[in-house]
């Protein structure tokens, strides 16, 4: 059995997954409304005119101005000269990958949103955030394409719930257009090695990446006592311990250890490490999130 | 502890077996820990990592493993049916042979033996084994000779003849029996003992139970020795009191009680306490008792003691009788020593009381004796005056002497010699003679005779045919010492010897006292009867509890030589016999000769008490402690898993301690006893109503409960009582004061009366009410024979009722509503019995019982559209309309007594009214 079959077979389960998480798009899109209500971003965006494809205002024409630019047809309406201004389109896009494998597939608790619910609310709001202000953003998938605007939005939330990528396509998936920034919402879960791989890839691009570190609050604390058998979500593994609490210790310091390779990786990359537990609210995220991009940006 | 184990048993041991594999469990277990929480956990790979550190022991807890092992444990056991108290009878699966000690020494525990030989029996039938009853004591010769199974009707039904008798225990009758016990297949014995011997040989009555033991196993039952009752023995009377004495059986410890002495109706005449001390087996009282009173005893009686050994009759023989002395004509200044007056006052005074008179004042007074010392010649006048008394009954006693050696006289009973026959004296070379042995016919026959007694010298009967049969006493040579003759009514005794010691020693001895007292008992019967009668037939006997039973006609005394020398192990039980003329007391007191324990420990076989404790399946209770156990193991297996935590814990708990709450009650509870209720209680009293004995036989129940209800509609129909639904009443429990009919059908498996039921049924009987049992049973042939009639015989016995009559045709009950002279019910024919109310007084001249076979609830019954239930037989709407007839007539019987009896007098009260 080669490592690409296990990967398909992988990729159908997270797509099924996917799917049934796609149903709660509306759902997901109302929660991330929420979010973004609640987010007072205190910047608007570029409302400015510019290079841009979308008509942003008519001015009066001034000497200066090329000829060509006037709108005529307006122009012709009234008595006065008028320019058609594009709105100000930046170059910048913003890709959003989403980890979708078995191991998002998780809630320790009824309450609390699964791991990659709370990824999926994140993206969709940190994408409408964008939407206001008028930043190109997309998702990553085989068909990668970067737009702005509301109507854009839609296409985007489809494909971030229901076009699952997984973390070891991205090399070969992430676009290679300029001026690109990666938004990578996962648990990481993964192999350092393979984590590296991405990573540098990423920096070899020249590109900047926000790490979005999605963890349980049970992977956080490891709250269990007495005799366990702890099965991994993505695959038939399994552990039995006697006594759970005993290894308590011992687990806490591999997660931070996990953490604080993130952490520093990212530091080491000048990229953002962010990390979000499914219990705490995702407004703190998100701002972190939105920030981060912000403060790049200027 | 012990006992506890002792009386564990299971009924399916070999189960027990699997215990064996508990090793293997316990391996198993061992192999195989409990199954840890499955926890679902994305961030494994940091676990994985860990594991090969943290190497997860597999190995289960000691304590959970003990835990299932004792779990598994539990569970064998109760499947393998652990019974504490298993009743151990089920060594074989042969016939049963229960023998039972019903004696009057069984009395003091009877009804435990009676429940546990009911318990016996009921699980032999269960167990389909042949059932042989034997009692031990019986009277009848067919008892003895019976030796057949129960039939399965008479298991079911009390046994009749299962009753304490006042008889010694024969166990010599095993003896007897032996060869039908090895005619059995495999039997197994049971003997109810009393514990007692009485008279017997203890080797005698072991070596008879050895012999069953090799028949088969025998299992002993035997109540505290220290129940046997205390013996009353045959008081002594003395000159103004009585000596009585009282044995037990065995030296148990200081014990007291308390004597009684009745008279005829049973008025207390005296109480004496007697002690026992720490060592005796017998023990005196004495009480001081008037003459007068002495006469009036008619029994002694030890109190609280349920046994006719502790009873004592009292016939004529304890009568003092009084004698008349004929005073002396000899001078005043004589000294005692030589006078006769001095003798036969000593020798009489324990026996009798003394007049001392003259002749003729004697006569006059006409006391049951006379005693005449030596005198010559009576004067025609008084000869003629005594000999008419002699006629009328009167028995003279005559005493020899040098007077009468001198003289003539009619009033003797042979014709003497004159002059005496001197034995001893300077001129003869004769000796003085003892006594010869007593003649047969003698009432002095079972007399001990005293060797030392020498007589000198006597008077000599002139010898004629009848010289041998009126002679009651000889001298070693032939010679008469004492006559008798038969004359008229009365009886003439003669001592050929004088009644100072001049003559002979006779005086000196005790014989001669109870020569008197022997005489004393010919005062009140006359040996024409004791002739003529060769069987004393029996007038009333005790059963073994030393109550008097009334109904014991069957048995009689055969061929009694003189009623004291009954022979002891003769099968007769206590009790009164004779005739209007003479009345003997035979008790069990005069033949006990031993009373002692049997070592009951040294038999073979197994030994029991008689009160078996209940027997208790453990099955429940184990598998309780299973299934509490099993929730403690699923607790431990949560607490291994780490599941329990706050909460869960508390609620677990909760839950534990609810199941096992609930479990003790589902154990321990059981139905609480219906008392009488408020509700009741107004139903019964607001509306007049009829009611029936409920019977435990849903059947039976539920017809009478249809026929009363049918015949209660019958009522309001056509009469003005407005009778309601009938109640039913659970004898033991229900008030039956405010039913003025109840309805009692008798099965042959009514459970027996308390003492408190017997007190509220004879109150109800006293303060008017009736009742009316019906035994339902006119198809079999006897109504008093059947079950049926056995049980209700049983029941009756200890009910005060008068007598019984068949229904006379003039009886207020054939004309109260209806005119009718039959009864029919749901069968035809038959006799129906009534209390006879000729001579009571009160309630109205109405009976309080009625008795019949007819099945009348039946007739009556009705369904709820009004249709009959059960087909009248032979049949015909005019059966059944006179079956409704008849009660109706006895309903108002019952309300309305005898008015109607005053009924035939209403042609000449409306004569009289001048109409």
């Amino acid at each position: 059995m080669d490592v690409s079959k296990e990967i398909d077979v992988e990729y159908i389960s997270m797509r099924t997954d996917a799917e049934a998480l796609s149903h709660q798009l509306p759902a997901l899109r109302l929660q991330a409304q929420q979010l973004v209500k609640t987010l007072n971003t205190g910047t608007h965006g570029r409302r400015k005119a510019g290079a841009g494809e979308d008509f942003w205002q008519f001015r009066s024409y001034n000497t200066q101005d090329a000829a060509s630019n006037i709108d005529w047809r307006q122009s012709a309406r009234q008595d006065q000269l008028y320019i058609r201004q594009q709105e100000l389109e930046t170059a910048e896009t913003v890709w959003f990958w989403v980890d979708h494998t078995m191991n998002m597939a998780f809630k320790s608790q009824k309450h609390l949103p699964f791991k990659v619910e709370a990824a999926c609310i994140l993206s969709l709001a940190t994408g409408l955030l964008l939407v206001k202000g008028g930043e190109n953003f997309g998702a990553v998938s085989k068909e990668a394409k970067a737009s702005h605007g509301p109507a854009s939005f839609e296409r985007f939330a489809h494909e971030i719930i229901s076009s699952p990528v997984p973390f070891q396509k991205l090399t070969s998936l992430l676009p290679v257009r300029s001026k690109s920034r990666f938004i990578l919402v996962s648990d990481f879960l993964y192999d350092r090695k393979d984590l590296e791989t991405v990573f540098d890839y990423i920096t070899s691009l020249g590109r900047e990446a926000v790490l979005v570190h999605i963890a349980d609050p049970v992977e956080i604390t490891f709250p269990f006592e007495g005799r366990a058998e702890f099965k991994g979500l993505d695959s038939s593994l399994s552990v039995t311990l006697n006594k759970s609490e005993a290894v308590r210790e011992e687990y806490l310091q591999r997660f931070e250890n996990h953490r604080n390779w993130l952490r520093e990786t990212a530091s080491r990359r000048d990229w953002t490490y962010c990390f979000h537990s499914t219990s705490q609210s995702a407004g703190q995220t998100l701002s972190t999130i939105y920030f981060s991009l912000q403060e790049e940006k200027n | 502890m012990t006992g506890f184990l002792t009386g564990l048993s299971f009924t399916t041991p070999w189960i027990l077996l699997a215990l064996l594999t508990l090793p293997l469990l316990w391996w198993l277990l061992k192999l195989t820990p409990p199954s840890p929480k499955k926890i679902s956990f994305p961030a494994l790979r940091f676990l994985l990592e860990i594991e090969d550190k943290e190497k997860s022991s597999d190995a289960i807890p000691l304590w959970l493993l003990l835990l299932r092992l004792l779990l598994a444990a539990l569970v064998i056991t109760a499947l393998a049916g652990p019974v504490l108290n298993k009743s151990k009878i089920g060594f074989t699966d042969g016939p049963a042979v229960i023998l039972v000690d019903n004696g009057w020494t069984s009395t003091q525990d009877w009804p435990k033996k009676e429940k546990l030989v009911s318990n016996l029996i009921s699980k032999f039938k269960e167990a389909d084994r042949l059932v042989y009853v034997i009692p031990l004591a019986f009277s009848e010769e067919k008892i003895k000779s019976a030796f057949r199974p129960l039939t399965p009707q008479e298991m079911d039904s009390a046994l009749p003849f299962l009753t304490p008798l006042s008889l010694a225990p024969d166990r010599s009758h095993l003896n007897r029996l032996l060869p039908e016990f090895e005619k059995l297949k495999s039997p197994e014995f049971f003997w109810i003992s009393d514990g007692v011997s009485i008279n017997a040989n203890d080797a005698e009555i072991k070596a008879a139970f050895d012999r069953l033991a090799k028949l088969g196993p025998v299992t002993i039952y035997s109540g505290e020795t220290e129940t046997a009752p205390h013996l009353l023995l045959a008081p002594i009377v003395k000159t103004n009191s009585l000596e009585l004495t009282v044995k037990r059986v065995s030296i148990q410890g200081a014990s007291t009680g308390v004597i009684f002495g009745r008279n005829k109706s049973g008025k207390i005449l005296f109480q004496e306490a007697y002690t026992f001390s720490e060592s005796e087996l017998a023990t005196n009282t004495r009480v001081s008792l008037p003459s007068a009173i002495r006469n009036d005893l008619s029994l002694l009686q030890i109190k609280s003691a349920r046994s006719a050994g502790s009873v004592f009759l009292m016939d004529d023989r304890w009568k003092r009788k009084s004698v008349g002395l004929v005073a002396s004509s000899q001078q005043a200044d004589t000294p005692s020593l030589l006078s006769e007056q001095h003798y036969l006052q000593k020798a009489f005074l324990p026996f009798y009381d003394i007049v001392q008179d003259d002749l003729e004042n004697l006569v006059k007074q006409s006391p049951s004796f006379i005693a005449l010392g030596d005198v010559a010649a009576l004067s025609a006048r008084q000869s003629s005056e005594v000999e008419k008394w002699v006629t009328n009954g009167g028995i003279l006693i005559r005493f020899a002497g040098p007077k009468l050696s001198n003289s003539q006289s009619s009033l003797l009973p042979v014709t003497l010699r004159q002059g005496n026959r001197s034995l001893d004296g300077a001129m003869s070379w004769g000796k003085p003679a003892s006594m010869g042995p007593m003649p047969e016919n003698s009432p002095f026959a079972n007399l001990q005779i005293d060797p030392d007694i020498k007589v000198f010298r006597q008077v000599l009967a002139n010898p004629s045919t009848d010289l041998n049969e009126k002679t009651w006493a000889l001298l070693e040579d032939g010679t008469p010492l004492v006559t008798s003759e038969q004359r008229g009514n009365g009886r003439l005794i003669l001592f050929h010897t004088s009644a100072t010691t001049a003559w002979s020693d006779l005086v000196l001895s005790g014989l001669f006292v109870e020569m008197l007292r022997e005489i004393s008992f010919l005062g009140s019967f006359s040996a024409q009867s004791q002739l003529s009668e060769q069987t004393f037939p029996a007038l009333d006997l005790l059963n073994g509890l030393g109550e008097f039973s009334g109904s014991a006609h069957t048995h009689s005394l055969s061929a009694m030589p003189t009623p004291l020398s009954l022979p002891v192990d003769r099968p007769y039980p206590a009790g009164i016999y004779g005739n209007s003329i003479f009345r003997y007391a035979h008790n069990i007191g005069d033949g006990v000769k031993s009373y002692s324990n049997l070592s009951l420990a040294t038999y073979s076989g197994q030994k029991s008490g008689l009160e078996e404790a209940e027997e208790i399946s453990l099955k429940a209770p184990v598998i309780i402690g299973a299934l509490l156990l099993l929730l403690i193991d699923i607790l431990a297996t949560l607490y291994l898993q780490g599941r329990l935590t706050g909460k869960v814990l508390f609620a677990q708990k909760a839950l534990l301690f609810g199941l096992l709450f609930t479990s003790i009650f589902a154990a321990s509870t059981k139905d609480l006893s219906a008392e009488e209720s408020l509700n009741r209680l107004l139903e019964a009293t607001l509306d007049t109503r009829l009611g029936y004995i409920l019977t435990q036989n849903p059947a039976v129940d539920e017809m009478s409960k249809a026929g009363l209800k049918g015949i209660s509609e019958k009522l309001r129909q056509r009469t003005s009582i407005e009778a309601a639904t009938p109640l039913p009443i659970d004898i033991e429990k229900n008030e039956l004061l405010f039913f003025p009919l109840i309805y009692w059908p008798m099965t042959s498996s009514f459970p027996g009366l308390s003492d408190k039921a017997v007190t509220k049924i004879n109150k109800y009987l006293k303060n008017g009410g009736t009742i009316l049992f019906d035994t339902r049973n006119q198809i079999s042939p006897s109504v008093f024979a059947s079950a049926e009639g056995q049980r209700l015989s049983q029941i009756l016995d200890r009910l005060d009722i008068q007598r019984l009559t068949q229904v006379p045709p003039d009886h207020v009950i054939t004309r109260a509503f209806y005119l009718m002279q039959a009864f029919p019910g749901r069968y035809q024919a038959g006799e129906v019995w009534i209390e006879n109310t000729e001579n009571a007084h009160g309630n109205d001249g109405v009976a309080s019982v009625i008795i019949g076979s007819h099945d009348w609830a039946a007739a009556w019954a009705t369904d709820n559209a009004g249709r009959p239930i059960a087909a009248v037989i032979p049949g015909g709407n005019r059966q059944r309309e006179m079956s409704y007839r008849f009660g109706v007539n006895l309903v108002m019987y019952t309300l309305a007594g005898n008015y109607k009896a005053d009924q035939v007098h209403v042609p000449a009260i409306l004569e009289r009214l001048g109409q």
